[in-house]
């Protein structure tokens, strides 16, 4: 038998999970798993709110033409307390000194869970011209 | 039980907007059951207030190992690095009890200390808007061994203050 999970592993564990369903597959079904209904959004490139998610969802799925998808990220480590859940990641940027080339830096989530659902987060985005609220889903090839 | 630490408006902002929310109470933030995170959150908080806010350098040794690994792409590893990067970048200032950036929230866990905060930034279309910022830290032996941020490639970053991001 493996040992009983801590708050913050299985905390950790939940924000993992719903990165890779909500992220990565771009699933509706992660979002409503893993989301709490109120969710509240610090990061600046989507407003509060899980049918925002939902939205950001249909667009990895069905990007439209110039769309800025979620960075890839390497996870480094997670650290947990309480119920918030901080990831870091390893996120290759562009190298402003040599076009074309890229080096490896760091991205930050922080997470709060409430219920076993996460119902607030932050990063470090920059803001972009056209927030994923303004775009719309592209056509199926 | 709900132990999320209480956030405030640490900013005010135009109406329409979502302000910046900072935590409340620093002392919650640095409260921990366990001693040694306790500890451990109380070395960087201090760390922060006096060598990074107060621009101290020549205390970074109180806080920081001499072989400190930097994943900063800015600043090469090493405490004598930190201290010609906080030497080069901003004035000694009058050691304040606390944290006067807008902190938002330190989470331990392990070895393990993050601190988040608000940064505002200035979007392609000359608006400023609040983002967050984050430091990961590995403490060893009573000392800071190893640090992270999401900081990017910049020569601006070696003269940047960062008390340029206070709120208000």
């Amino acid at each position: 038998m493996a040992e009983a999970e801590t708050l913050q592993q299985r905390n950790a564990r939940i924000v993992l999970d719903m990165w890779q369903g909500v992220i990565r597959e771009g699933s509706r079904e992660a979002v409503l798993r893993y989301i709490h209904p109120d969710y509240v959004q610090h990061a600046v490139n989507l407003p509060s709110g899980r049918e925002q998610l939902l939205h950001l969802t249909d667009l990895i799925r069905n990007p439209p033409e110039g769309f800025v998808p979620p960075a890839t990220k390497h996870l480094v480590r997670t650290v947990a307390q309480d119920d918030t859940v901080v990831v870091i990641w390893q996120q290759d940027q562009p190298d402003p000194a040599r076009p074309g080339e890229t080096y490896p830096g760091h991205a930050f989530d922080m997470y709060r869970l409430e219920d076993g659902l996460i119902v607030e987060h932050w990063d470090d985005t920059r803001k972009w011209v056209r927030s994923w609220a303004e775009e719309q889903p592209g056509e199926r090839p | 039980m709900n132990t999320a630490t209480q956030l405030v408006p640490g900013a005010t902002v135009p109406e329409g907007q979502t302000p910046p929310m900072v935590a409340a109470d620093h002392a919650q933030l640095l409260a921990s059951a366990d001693p040694v995170l306790a500890a451990n959150k109380r070395l960087c908080y201090d760390m922060y207030r006096i060598v990074l806010q107060g621009g101290h350098a020549e205390r970074a040794h109180e806080f920081i190992a001499e072989g400190y690994i930097q994943h900063n792409p800015n600043v090469v590893s090493g405490r004598e690095a930190l201290e010609t990067f906080i030497r080069g970048s901003r004035p000694a200032r009058e050691v304040r009890p606390t944290i006067e950036l807008p902190l938002v929230s330190i989470v331990a866990e392990r070895d393990m200390v993050t601190m988040a905060f608000v940064r505002t930034e200035t979007g392609e279309d000359g608006e400023t808007y609040h983002t967050s910022w984050f430091d990961l830290f590995r403490i060893e032996d009573g000392r800071i061994a190893e640090h992270w941020d999401p900081a990017i490639k910049s020569a601006a970053m070696l003269r940047t203050d960062p008390n340029t991001q206070r709120l208000d």
